[in-house]
């Protein structure tokens, strides 16, 4: 009995990664928010921007092209980390509650941010296993900027997490919405810029200064899987501050619905942001986000005394 | 099977990425290249995107008589793109080296160096003829086969 | 502020870019393709010495001249029209095409010398002075 619980339990969590939400479902939204970002960027400065098919077309020109063949243990690692990449991303997305009452287990949210961590944590590893000079100093420059936005971050995401007093997303989307509430949204809004490496705060892809960044060694099917380890992120990142934004009630079509409007409703401020800044230097980013972390602290210290009746 | 040949052909000719290098240009046709980016003319919209690395691009876009300083690093670069690839060669400089044709600082038109396929003339360029030129540079690549002779692509990472 | 409501305003309306394969038009007085007409030129290769370039090169024979001009040599600098006494060279607002082989574009005249034709008889020759009169001061005898 145990053992038919334990194969439908696997086989269940197996179709989450693979088929829905997971991998086969995720891809093609992958694609759609990298395109709605592109395409939103380009008509704010007046241009045209790329047809809808464009990161398909991009994917598919990338996969056929040769897969390079790397020399020992250290090629061997450096063709990992995209594959761990996309892996990780995928699985984030993966843990997302997309529609009503889909399981889901305690603790999940710790998973579902280390899981999203891993992406940014592979970029920074593949740039120093590349032996490029221009990699090292993109992964020195995405390190940093991790380390000073992931502060905001998680800071916001627990704090909501312990006011609710539990760390499954199920239970956070379902539960009522507080200011503390919406004070995390916003703050987890802020590190997304960060996270997603756009403006301002695309520093470890500025090109022309040290040409691609960690990526520069990479080629093919590899800058491939990066690229779609990118997209998945977008997905899921978004995917979860539209689970904390979009509230759980009325007929059953109507969350789905709602979670994509508000996914979609986050691209579009994203690149808004994206389209009106320039990029900003690492003293000035770490800066602004060190300034974020300590208001914040202290504003989710105050407000979860408070909640927690201690105050 | 054709199926598949035929959407990765779509793929090659709808995604052009380009790898922009100044071997010695005035930089005339360098900011006629930046221009095509803009919006009124705007290249993004046939897919064209300009990499940062030679490893990422398909397209190497080269302006500039090539002076002999720039003669090595300009067959490096080539070599760093993967192939299936193509040589676009921007400018009157670095298809007859224009009036720099006396010059003894120069090391000959880009064609003594690499296969180029396609050459954009004018002093500079209008950004319309460039983005001209991308468009059949791409349709050249989409034919293009992932190993092909003559072109030094082999399935080995040049250092 | 000023940023962020240009970006509201931009991004509900139309683009600038001109789609492909349109493009704005060149306007006129553009520094574009040497034309060349070969029922003017008198061979006198004055183009080709000031050409900056080398794109115009002028061979001389016995019974023809070759002119022949490359426009992906050309710095399109127009040196070579204001020195043609004959006006033979004009400059084109067009731009030159995108080519796929080297030297694709290069264009050469033959044009074959002709006699020049004498200059009319002029009208009857004024009559000559009768005997006597005096001649006209300073003509030689």
């Amino acid at each position: 009995m145990t053992q038919t619980i334990a194969l439908s339990a696997s086989t269940d969590a197996l179709l989450r990664l693979l088929v829905f939400p997971g991998l086969l479902f995720a891809v093609p939204c992958a694609w759609f928010l990298v395109w709605l970002e592109r395409k939103a960027v380009a008509r704010m400065q007046q241009r045209i921007g790329p047809p809808f098919m464009q990161p398909f077309y991009d994917f598919v020109k990338l996969m056929s092209k040769a897969w390079p063949r790397r020399e020992g243990l250290s090629g061997a690692i450096m063709s990992f980390w995209p594959l761990l990449a996309v892996a990780s991303a995928a699985g984030a997305v993966g843990l997302l509650p997309v529609l009503p009452n889909s399981g889901g287990f305690a603790g999940d949210l710790i998973l579902l941010l280390a899981l999203l961590e891993m992406p940014s944590m592979c970029l920074v590893a593949a740039g120093f296993s590349s032996r490029s000079v221009f990699a090292e100093i993109g992964s020195v420059r995405e390190a940093i900027l991790s380390v000073s936005y992931n502060v905001v971050f998680l800071l916001a995401l627990v704090s909501i997490a312990a006011s609710q007093h539990s760390f499954r997303i199920e239970a956070l989307a379902q539960s009522s919405a507080s200011p503390l509430r919406w004070l995390g949204v916003a703050a987890i809004l802020v590190c997304l810029s960060g996270k997603l490496h756009l403006n301002p705060f695309s520093l470890s892809n500025a090109e022309q200064e040290i040409y691609a960044g960690p990526l520069t060694e990479y080629m093919g099917p590899e800058l491939a899987l990066w690229e779609l380890a990118h997209g998945l992120e977008w997905v899921a990142a978004t995917g979860l501050v539209a689970t904390l934004v979009v509230p759980h009630f009325g007929p059953a079509w109507l969350p789905p619905l709602l979670f994509v409007a508000a996914i979609a409703i986050i691209v579009l401020l994203l690149a808004f942001v994206a389209a009106a800044t320039a990029r900003l230097a690492i003293d000035t980013s770490v800066r602004f986000y060190s300034r974020c972390a300590l208001v914040f602290a202290a504003i989710a210290l105050v407000s979860a005394l408070w909640i927690g009746g201690k105050l | 099977m054709n199926f598949f040949r035929r959407l990765v052909c779509t793929a090659r000719r709808r995604s052009p990425w380009l790898f922009h290098m100044n071997s010695g240009s005035c930089n005339g046709c360098d900011i006629e290249l930046i221009a095509s980016l803009s919006p009124r003319y705007d290249a993004e919209q046939l897919g064209v995107q300009l990499q940062g690395s030679p490893r990422h691009a398909d397209i190497l876009c080269v302006s500039g008589p090539v002076t002999r300083n720039a003669a090595g690093a300009i067959e490096t670069v080539y070599k760093q793109v993967p192939c299936p690839k193509a040589v676009i060669a921007i400018g009157s400089c670095p298809a007859t080296t224009n009036v720099f044709i006396d010059s003894p600082t120069l090391d000959g038109p880009l064609d003594r160096h690499i296969p180029v396929d396609v050459f954009v003339p004018g002093c500079p360029p209008r950004p319309d003829a460039i983005i001209r030129g991308i468009a059949q540079a791409a349709a050249i690549v989409a034919e293009r086969r992932r190993t092909a002779e003559g072109s030094g692509c082999t399935t080995e990472v040049e250092a | 502020m000023n940023t962020l409501l240009l970006l509201i305003k931009n991004l509900f309306s139309r683009p600038v870019t001109v789609r492909f394969p349109a493009a704005p038009p060149v306007r006129s007085g553009y520094r574009g393709l040497v034309e060349y007409d070969a029922t003017k030129c008198t061979g006198c290769g004055m183009c080709a010495f000031r050409c900056t370039s080398r794109a115009i090169v002028f061979r001389s024979g016995k019974t023809d001249f070759k002119w022949s001009y490359d426009p992906a040599q050309c710095t399109f600098c127009a040196r070579c029209i204001d020195g043609c006494e004959a006006g033979a060279l004009t400059m084109a607002a067009e731009c030159p095409p995108v080519y796929l082989a080297a030297g694709a574009l290069k264009r050469a005249y033959v044009t074959p010398r002709q006699r020049p034709t004498p200059p009319a008889q002029p009208a009857a020759p004024a009559a000559p002075a009768l005997p006597g009169t005096a001649p006209a001061p300073g003509e030689a005898k």
